[in-house]
């Protein structure tokens, strides 16, 4: 059970808050959970939420893992972090408002500061996106 | 959610064929700016995903899905504060 706020692990805020939770860590995997409601900044007009809305969802859940291991390292506040780049992502079907995604984030590789992670986004247990990604804690 | 109008303005477009042209404006005012992140307005890169994909549209004359991205890179950081207009160029396949 991880007790950390979302607030104190990732820097983004409303309207562009992705991740309500961190859920698990487990060494260099993560596991974090997300609402889609009403007012999201990426829903489409037909009620479903935009692929660019499942990335930075991902992304975020990244940083929601280096955000709470910096914070177990003692670092006060949560860094922001780059995405590099998005590599092979797949958009299976777009999730819809009321609907819970749950992501797994696997840290694959760091190097020099940039990390790359393979996340997969999953409503119930329906894989609805995927996406390998680079992410840099520098400009 | 429709980026154009709040996150971009269009400037210019030219398009036929398979290839694409466009000048924008990013727009300081996008509410996205509150949380992206307090005190230092920084454009998300999905964003310009976004902004790429409603720029097609237009070009092509059809409602587009993001299906696959082989590979995006962002190269730089970017903020309606230090950059304000974009250069869009594409090649439909």
């Amino acid at each position: 059970m991880i007790s950390f706020e979302i607030t104190r692990l990732i820097p983004q805020r409303e309207p562009i808050l992705m991740v309500d939770r961190l859920e698990r860590v487990e060494g260099d995997s993560a596991g974090t959970l997300f609402c889609i409601r009403e007012d999201n900044f990426f829903l489409e007009a037909d009620g479903r939420l935009a692929e660019i809305g499942v990335i930075e969802h991902i992304a975020q859940s990244a940083s929601a893992l280096f955000g709470y291991k910096a914070a177990l390292a003692g670092v006060s506040e949560p860094e922001v972090r780059y995405i590099g780049e998005v590599k092979k992502f797949r958009c299976y079907r777009c999730p819809a408002v009321g609907e819970t995604l749950h992501t797994v984030i696997t840290v694959e590789m760091e190097v020099e500061g940039i990390t790359l992670v393979h996340g997969e986004t999953r409503v119930g247990s329906e894989l609805i996106a995927e996406t390998q990604m680079k992410l840099s804690d520098k400009t | 959610m429709r980026l154009r109008g709040t996150y971009y303005k269009e400037w210019s477009a030219h398009y036929g064929g398979d290839e694409a042209s466009f000048h924008v404006e990013l727009l300081p005012g996008c509410d996205v700016y509150r949380g992206h992140f307090p005190a230092r307005p920084i454009c998300p890169g999905v964003c310009h995903i976004g902004m790429l994909k409603e720029c097609m549209e237009e070009a092509v004359g059809v409602k587009l899905a993001i299906d696959t991205i082989k590979q995006c890179r962002m190269t730089a950081v970017a903020s309606p504060e230090f950059c304000s207009e974009l250069d869009i160029r594409m090649h439909i396949q």
